[in-house]
């Protein structure tokens, strides 16, 4: 793993090594190594059920790796798959419980998540219950709760899904900003043009030998 | 942000989402009250209502519990500490047991109208007291709404059916109030524990319990670091 870090970018500021999970004698992640800077987007990418989001959830420390080590050095935020959300609350209530987690006082989690959402173009003020939104609006907020309070790292699972073609575009023009004030983002995706965006590719197979990590960069420096 | 004030919004968005359920919580409200009516005039009905009231409670608590399961760790990477997410449903609960409390022991004393008052209320006190660490813990126990239901049925179901005098009474969590109200409903063959061992035992349930559900709620809702070396570290 040594000797690959740049004279001119930042020490990781998440590093995962030799992750391994099994769910029963199902053998997902084998000696999985991933590293993300300050300022980096990586893509993790791998065919369906090639342990995608089970390894965001043993970064996010959602699931503990069998073997390995997660070593993060920032607040993480983690945009699960399925968005883990309450039905029976709407947006607002969501920004105010989640803000509050964030140590933000009820009034800036407001402003900060409807400034968010506003710019993935979900219908702020809406009092609609989560469990009756359309379901790209509610992936909207999913992924919104992941971004409150500017969290350092941030953990993508597919953030993207339901999205229409105009909130897509914005999605990764928006990680692209993102990158650029610092953030070390890590996300999942299929789609091959999208992989051209990362600084850094860890692809998954099934049953998973071995994984390619610490790539050459792709795309900016 | 002080951990007093998460914890009141903790409450305040829980309940929110308990009070949209209002079909459910009416069921659970009224089932106990059901089986007081049908089992009118007799006093035995004082025990199953008073009993029935824990069975109300602490399937509200299981229903606050279940409501987050999947947003819970997200709310403790977002920066929640495990227990003050217990601590928000908890003073939820405590709050709609106290509704529940006074609620039930006002029309206990109204329709039935029993010599023993004192016994009655602190009776339904007792049996709404431990049942919210019950239902906190059955919540955190089990995964599902219908897993936690049959739990609790069972468990409210013996405690119905068992004589209050019989031996493993004092093994099950309502014992200490299913004694003050077998005497407010006038039902003791042998002569009742003296009050302060009901009460003990009571507020013992409810330490253990809150002990129990504070365990296993940890345990579920806590983030999870792989730290582990790996058991072959590769050069
Ligand atoms: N809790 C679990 N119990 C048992 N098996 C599981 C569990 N979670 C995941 N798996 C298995 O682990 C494998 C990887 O699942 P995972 O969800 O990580 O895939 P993925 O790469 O995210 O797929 P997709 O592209 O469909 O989202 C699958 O075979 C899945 O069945
Ligand atoms: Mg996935």
């Amino acid at each position: 793993m040594g000797g690959r870090e740049r004279s001119d970018s930042p020490s990781p500021i998440l590093t995962a090594t030799g992750i391994r999970k099994r769910f029963g004698r199902k053998l997902v992640l084998d000696n999985v190594n991933l590293e993300v800077r300050p300022g980096e987007v990586v893509a993790v990418v791998g065919e369906n059920g090639a342990g995608k989001s089970t390894l965001l959830r043993i970064l996010a420390g959602f699931l503990a790796a069998d073997a390995g080590e997660v070593d993060s050095r920032g607040r993480v935020g983690y945009c699960p798959q399925e968005p883990g959300l309450i039905g029976l609350l709407n947006a607002r209530e969501h920004l105010r419980y989640f803000g509050a987690a964030r140590d933000l006082p009820p009034g800036d989690a407001l402003a900060q998540g409807h400034e968010l959402l506003q710019a993935l173009g979900f219908p702020v003020g809406d009092p609609t219950l989560v469990q009756n939104l359309s379901s790209g609006n509610r992936q909207k907020l999913n992924l919104v709760l992941a971004l409150l309070g500017e969290p350092e790292i941030l953990l993508l699972d597919e953030p993207y899904q339901g999205f229409d073609q105009g909130t897509y575009v914005n999605f990764w023009n928006h990680v692209e900003t993102w990158r650029d004030q610092g953030k070390a983002i890590v996300v999942v995706t299929h789609l091959l043009v999208e992989r051209q965006r990362a600084d850094r590719l860890v692809e998954l197979r099934i049953p998973c030998p071995s994984v390619v990590g610490g790539e050459p960069p792709f795309g900016a420096s | 942000m002080s951990s007093a004030r998460r914890i009141v919004i903790i409450a305040g968005m829980q309940g929110r989402d308990l009070v949209r359920r209002y079909v459910a919580i009416a069921l659970m409200v009224v089932l106990p009250l059901a089986f007081y009516f049908a089992l009118l005039p007799s006093h035995y009905a004082l025990l199953v209502g008073g009993i029935g009231l824990a069975w109300s409670v602490s399937a509200v608590g299981l229903f606050v519990v279940l409501a987050s399961r999947e947003t819970d760790p997200r709310l403790v990477l977002a920066g929640y500490r495990p227990w003050e997410l217990l601590a928000g449903r908890w003073l939820l609960l405590e709050g709609v047991a106290a509704i529940l409390i006074g609620a039930f022991a006002l029309l206990f004393l109204a329709i039935s109208r029993p010599t023993a008052t004192g016994e009655l209320v602190l009776g339904v006190s007792l049996s709404g007291i431990v049942a919210v660490p019950l239902g906190l813990a059955i919540g955190s126990l089990l995964p599902r709404e219908l897993e936690g239901t049959l739990a609790i049925i069972a468990l409210v179901g013996i405690e119905l059916t068992l004589p209050t005098d019989s031996s493993v009474a004092p093994f099950l969590p309502l014992y200490g109030s299913q004694q003050f109200l077998a005497v407010a409903a006038g039902l003791h063959g042998v002569t009742p524990p003296p009050a302060p061992v009901s009460v003990s035992y009571a507020l013992a349930y409810t330490a253990a319990l809150t002990l129990l559900a504070t365990l296993l709620w940890t345990m579920r809702v806590r983030v999870k670091r792989s730290l582990h070396r790996p058991p072959s570290v590769r050069p």
